[in-house]
């Protein structure tokens, strides 16, 4: 497929950008991401929370989350606000069912990201107790590509352990993401089949990048070919419709734009997503570089600082530099997302460009 | 003043929307259309909906009712509108099928009211207007909602 956008991709991508920058002037809070802990039983090889903070860091103790959830309360529909329990490995935290029922209870849906590891019938039990929204869980692969990423033996038991007990669950939105990576590439058609097989219904992927612990393998990363492959097997499976597959948030795509996802590009970062990070730094999303944090619960008002800062967020025309200075994308793209720029806000990938 | 701006854009956006839509860019229903733009960031989790579903049986004989209208009504404080209480008609009311089966979705477990109304006149049956107060248990998403409505009494009959 020839990656530029046709006219009617043209002309919806105009609507699109219309569209996104009414969202940024409105800039609606209604994700917000809390880094609970940074502990994990895990050690991912493509893991990019560990980038900026220690894993020292204690775990935020929870009244200092729920003062940020007060100050939001009074300006945000908390019905239409998702709470997203992040890590390090979110269900460490012994107390996550009673932040989450305190949440449930005041209105806002919340959901957990997790590795799978420690879900438990009874945990899953007591997180669906506690009024759990939704969850994702990580899978990597069949076996062996799973537990090398992972580091460890039984992740990938433990992790379709929990993914089974998902399946008959009707109470709860879920579904799994997959880093693609060298390693998994060639079992990818297997793996959805695989997965149709045991009843995912919702799948995601996105694609390694030289960010966090990834960086460290660069033998892992996928090759331009790889990742328009990736792209294709997206497009395909999306239309046999078995299972319902999209590409990651990340990456303007050219004209695989609404092939592999069920909208356009956008990078809704400190424009409609917002975090509170284990340190109590306020950023967006939680894998973007710690330069970018807008201030810290600690000594500010979140909701002072979603309010008036997060201007490099809001207005990306920075970002037009090196090689998007004359990209004729930008438009479209505004130059990638916020967690694809450096400390020093260089850019580290570009998706479009690696469309051959 | 600033209302006034977010009332505006809100709706520019729907504008937008639909001529997206009919550009054939929908998208599908598991974002709704006021998600467009909202999709789920990387390790983000899916968002989702309070679910209340359930039969509509004419109260005398038992027998399923097609062609109800449910309509959810919010009651409570919305603080994002700035006003302390109000109640308001959601949009886009769904009917009961020929089964009487319904389901539809609510952004919150508390506040909603679903009203239950015969639009369709004598067709499938004349029923009295009901109203239920929707309350799910703690911790649940899905509230399985079976109602029974009184037929009307027909004034010739009287
Ligand atoms: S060069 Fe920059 S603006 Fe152009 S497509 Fe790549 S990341 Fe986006
Ligand atoms: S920062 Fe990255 S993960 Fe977050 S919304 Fe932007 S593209 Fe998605």
């Amino acid at each position: 497929m020839n990656k530029k956008p046709t006219l009617r991709k043209r002309i919806g991508l105009e609507l699109f950008r219309r569209l996104h920058k009414n969202n940024v002037k409105l800039h609606t809070l209604n994700t917000l991401f809390w880094e609970c802990t940074l502990r994990c039983n895990l050690s991912c090889k493509h893991c990019g929370s560990d980038c900026h903070v220690s894993a020292e860091q204690p775990d935020m103790p929870a009244k200092d989350f729920f003062r940020v959830i007060d100050e939001i309360t009074p300006h945000v529909n908390p019905n239409k606000t998702f709470i997203i329990f992040t890590g390090g490995e979110a269900l460490v935290r012994r107390d996550l069912e009673a932040c989450g029922l305190e949440l449930y209870r005041r209105g806002f849906p919340w959901g957990v990201v997790s590795n799978g590891m420690a879900l438990t019938r009874k945990r899953l039990d007591s997180l669906l107790a506690a009024g759990m929204h939704a969850i994702t869980i990580s899978l990597d692969g069949f076996e062996e590509a799973h537990n090398w990423m992972r580091s460890s033996s039984n992740s990938y038991k433990n992790a379709l352990n929990a993914i089974k007990m998902l399946v008959p669950e009707q109470e709860i939105e879920w579904d799994i993401v997959t880093c693609v990576n060298r390693k998994n590439i060639a079992q990818l058609t297997e793996f959805r089949d695989f997965l149709i097989s045991i009843g995912v219904k919702s799948w995601r992927i996105f694609t390694i990048f030289p960010v966090g612990r990834a960086a460290e393998y660069p033998e892992f990363q996928l090759s331009d070919e790889d990742f328009t492959t990736v792209l294709n097997f997206i497009r395909d499976t999306r239309k046999e419709g078995k299972i319902h597959l999209s590409y990651g948030c990340e990456g303007f795509l050219g004209n695989y734009e609404m092939e592999v996802r069920d909208h356009f590009y956008t990078c809704r970062a400190g424009v409609n997503v917002g975090s509170v990070l284990a340190d109590g730094a306020i950023s967006a999303c939680p894998s973007i570089r710690a330069n970018f944090n807008q201030g810290n619960i600690y000594e500010d008002n979140f909701w002072e600082v979603w309010q008036n800062r997060f201007q490099s967020f809001r207005d990306r025309n920075w970002m037009k530099k090196d090689e998007c200075a004359d990209c004729n994308m930008f438009r479209y793209c505004e130059g990638n997302g916020m967690h694809l720029r450096d400390e020093n806000g260089k850019l580290l990938v570009c998706h479009y460009k690696r469309i051959v | 003043m600033k209302k006034l701006k977010h009332l505006f854009l809100k709706s520019f956006n729907a504008v937008l929307m639909a001529i997206l839509a009919l550009l054939g860019f929908a998208n599908c229903d598991r974002m709704g259309l006021d998600m467009y733009g909202t999709p789920t960031p990387e390790y983000g989790v899916p968002s989702v909906d309070f679910i209340v579903k359930g039969k509509v049986i004419n109260e005398i004989d038992g027998k399923a009712v097609e062609g109800i209208r449910i309509s959810r009504r919010f009651i409570g404080t919305v603080a994002m509108y700035g006003t302390p209480t109000l109640e308001f008609n959601e949009k886009s009311p769904v009917y009961t099928d020929k089964d009487g089966n319904f389901l539809t979705k609510l952004s919150s477990p508390f506040n909603f009211s679903l009203e239950f109304q015969d639009v369709d006149g004598v067709k499938n049956g004349a029923f009295k207007d009901t109203t239920i107060f929707v309350q799910f248990d703690e911790g649940k998403h899905i509230l399985n909602l079976d109602v029974e409505l009184k037929p009307k009494v027909k004034e010739t009959d009287e």
